[in-house]
């Protein structure tokens, strides 16, 4: 019987710490709530400094709480497993698309957006979102190679090709990125092919290739940038803003978009309809737009600006960055992904077949 | 379910918190994962539920079970590493004065007051291409070029044996404690050498502890993925990094969960047998000589 009454004890105990917890929180919330008006983001690290933050605090009066995901995957599981306080999301192109699809975006009043006009003429309808009813281009970017020149010495005015990464001239300094989709696209633009390639018979020659350069590379990693610091790699696959930021630090590294082509990404801002600071996600977009915050972001956050007067605001140096703002003829071969559908199962299982 | 509730009634309320735990945090999670693996992705990257063998089909392709092989033979290595390393361990602690074993457990245990990933990453300085040992090794001369122990197979060896190698010391640890010295001498008057001391009355008494370890390093080895990632370099397939895969970046929860289905129900059907194996075999000799 005494176990019994200390269960009960035990219980009651439980119960109450739960209910003046619960209360606490409530109360902080309500009155954290009341005191300010707040923005929640969900953004990728290294896009909003924390000085632009402040700006938009002292110019409206909101606070905004920033909080970071790693990959579009863990933003969309986040959403779909119920996480409600975010007000502005930031997913990619593809990522845009299926949220649209399933409805997860909030239609735009573009009434609200007073500087949307400043979005370049060839942003106004991509394929992911035509029209942009949902989503506001941020920025662009792409995936391709980072070299310590300093190491790997490149003739003048050479433009390296994928080949620094399959026939590399310094093998174990080198690594590929460990994402299933990079890397078969790197090699299918080095076959001559487009990273969107559904053909089995192509994308199992593209397997063996893989597997053959396999124990050649040091590694695959996503975050090669403190192995570049130190060393341990001198060529790397790489998005370009992680290189260019790398290549910040220490000018011996240089980012080159490969002469047969690159993926070429986007990264978009859109307010979930889960959103509950829906009036101050929309202040959030329009500064974002202005053309001064939006250069400012592009120059801190080293990726392409979508925005025509921020991008005239940019110094010479930037505009004329050939990794930034590629010619025509470059661009040209530059590559969304595509969503492959059910080619997925296959090329996943050749991802794990890549690596035993 | 009358002779259950009864049951659950006798149990004392800290079984009663025990249980709750057990149901809440292990058997629900593992119900729901075995409930998603029947379930169909649907295109959008969501669950639909419809009932489907078609992950399990995929999870016994070849190249699956391919990678369940690799998995078992690594991870089997680094235990028996393990436990290569641990037992003479084991031993000394549980021989040992009581201040010179306090003083051995806090050791082996004191890294394990860090962070997970940052003793991950205490290896990547220490034997890394830059790192303290090669640096050493090159000024000293020895050799021009670094050593490569990191991003190879060996790398993940070192983590995964450095890593778990305290939870299997522990487990023997108490066994050998508990140990009776006078069957050693007993076994050695009646004429046994070393060896056969060894073998035939130190090891069958402690073979339990010795299973329990090997069990508590095997089993999470087989699902670890942070150590194949940052000292095999991502090179290496592991089981668990090909189910994380599914859940983080491939949008295939009902294919990660049929994974991690065949995983869990293949280690539970091991233990089931081991135990079963075990209770034929309990009987009045199992304390004793053999």
């Amino acid at each position: 019987m005494g176990d019994q009454r200390i269960l009960k004890v035990l219980l009651n105990g439980m119960l109450a710490i739960i209910l003046i917890g619960g209360a606490g929180f409530w109360f902080a919330r309500k009155s954290n709530d009341s005191a300010q008006p707040v923005l929640r983001i969900c953004a990728w690290s290294n896009y909003l400094p924390q000085n632009v933050l402040t700006q938009f605090q002292k110019q409206t009066g909101i606070r905004v709480e920033l909080s970071f995901v790693s990959s579009n995957e863990e933003l969309f599981a986040k959403l779909k497993a119920g996480a409600t306080g975010f007000d502005l999301i930031q997913p990619s192109d593809y990522m845009s698309r299926q949220m649209i699809r399933l409805g997860m975006l909030r239609e735009l009043d573009h009434g609200q957006l007073k500087n949307l006009g400043n979005l370049m003429e060839d942003v106004r309808s991509p394929a992911w979102d035509p029209g942009l009813k949902y989503t506001v281009p941020f920025s662009w970017g792409t995936t391709g190679l980072v070299i310590n020149t300093a190491k790997v010495p490149l003739s003048p005015g050479e433009i390296p090709g994928w080949g620094m990464l399959f026939e590399s001239p310094d093998p174990k300094r080198t690594s590929l990125l460990d994402d299933m989709r990079e890397v078969f696209s790197a090699m299918l633009i080095w076959k001559g092919s487009t990273p969107n390639e559904r053909n089995h018979q192509k994308l199992e020659e593209t397997l063996a290739g893989l597997r053959n350069i396999r124990e050649n590379i040091l590694m695959f990693t996503s975050e090669p940038r403190q192995y570049l610091a130190r060393s341990e790699l001198n060529i790397s696959h790489a998005y370009s803003m992680d290189a260019l930021q790398a290549a910040e630090m220490k000018p011996e590294f240089k980012y080159f978009i490969p002469r047969e082509g690159a993926v070429r990404w986007a990264d978009n801002f859109a307010i979930p309809t889960s959103a509950k600071h829906v009036a101050e996600a929309y202040r959030f977009l329009d500064f974002i737009l202005d053309a001064k915050v939006a250069s400012e972001l592009a120059l801190k956050g080293h990726f392409s600006t979508q925005n025509q007067p921020a991008w005239d605001l940019l110094p010479e140096a930037e505009k004329n960055n050939p990794v930034l703002y590629p010619d025509q003829a470059t661009k040209a071969r530059l590559y969304y992904l595509e969503d492959l559908g059910d080619l997925l199962v296959l090329m996943n299982r050749m991802w794990a077949e890549l690596k035993i | 379910m009358k002779k259950l509730v009864l049951r659950l009634r006798d149990l004392p309320p800290s079984a009663w918190i025990f249980f709750a735990w057990l149901v809440t945090l292990s058997v629900l999670p593992f119900l729901i994962i075995l409930a998603m693996s029947f379930a169909v992705r649907s295109e959008s990257g969501l669950i639909s539920w419809t009932f489907t063998l078609a992950n399990y089909e995929r999870a016994f392709h070849l190249v699956y079970l391919k990678v369940l092989a690799k998995t078992i033979f690594l991870s089997l290595g680094a235990t028996i590493t393990c436990l290569l390393v641990g037992f003479p361990v084991a031993y000394y602690l549980a021989r040992a004065t009581p201040e010179k074993r306090q003083m051995g457990l806090m050791l082996l245990f004191i890294p394990f007051w860090t962070n997970f990933i940052l003793r991950i990453y205490g290896i990547v300085s220490i034997f890394g291409n830059h790192g303290l040992l090669n640096q050493t090794i090159m000024r000293l001369g020895l050799t021009d070029s670094p050593i490569e122990i990191l991003y190879t197979r060996f790398g993940i060896y070192l983590g995964l044996v450095y890593n778990y190698l305290p939870f299997l010391v522990v487990p023997i640890f108490s066994a050998l404690e508990k140990f009776d010295l006078s069957l050693r001498e007993a076994a050695m008057d009646l004429g046994a050498n070393r060896w056969q001391t060894f073998t035939r009355v130190l090891l069958p008494n402690v073979r339990e502890g010795i299973a329990i370890g090997s069990l508590f390093v095997f089993i999470p080895m087989m699902g670890e993925y942070v150590i194949p990632d940052i000292l095999g370099g991502a090179k290496e397939v592991f089981l668990g990094r090909v189910m994380v895969e599914q859940f983080f970046t491939m949008q295939d929860w009902p294919f990660g969960s049929a994974l991690a289905s065949v995983l869990s129900m293949g280690l539970m059907i091991a233990v089931w047998v081991r135990m079963r194996f075990e209770q034929r075999k309990a009987g009045p000799t199992s304390h004793g000589l053999r």
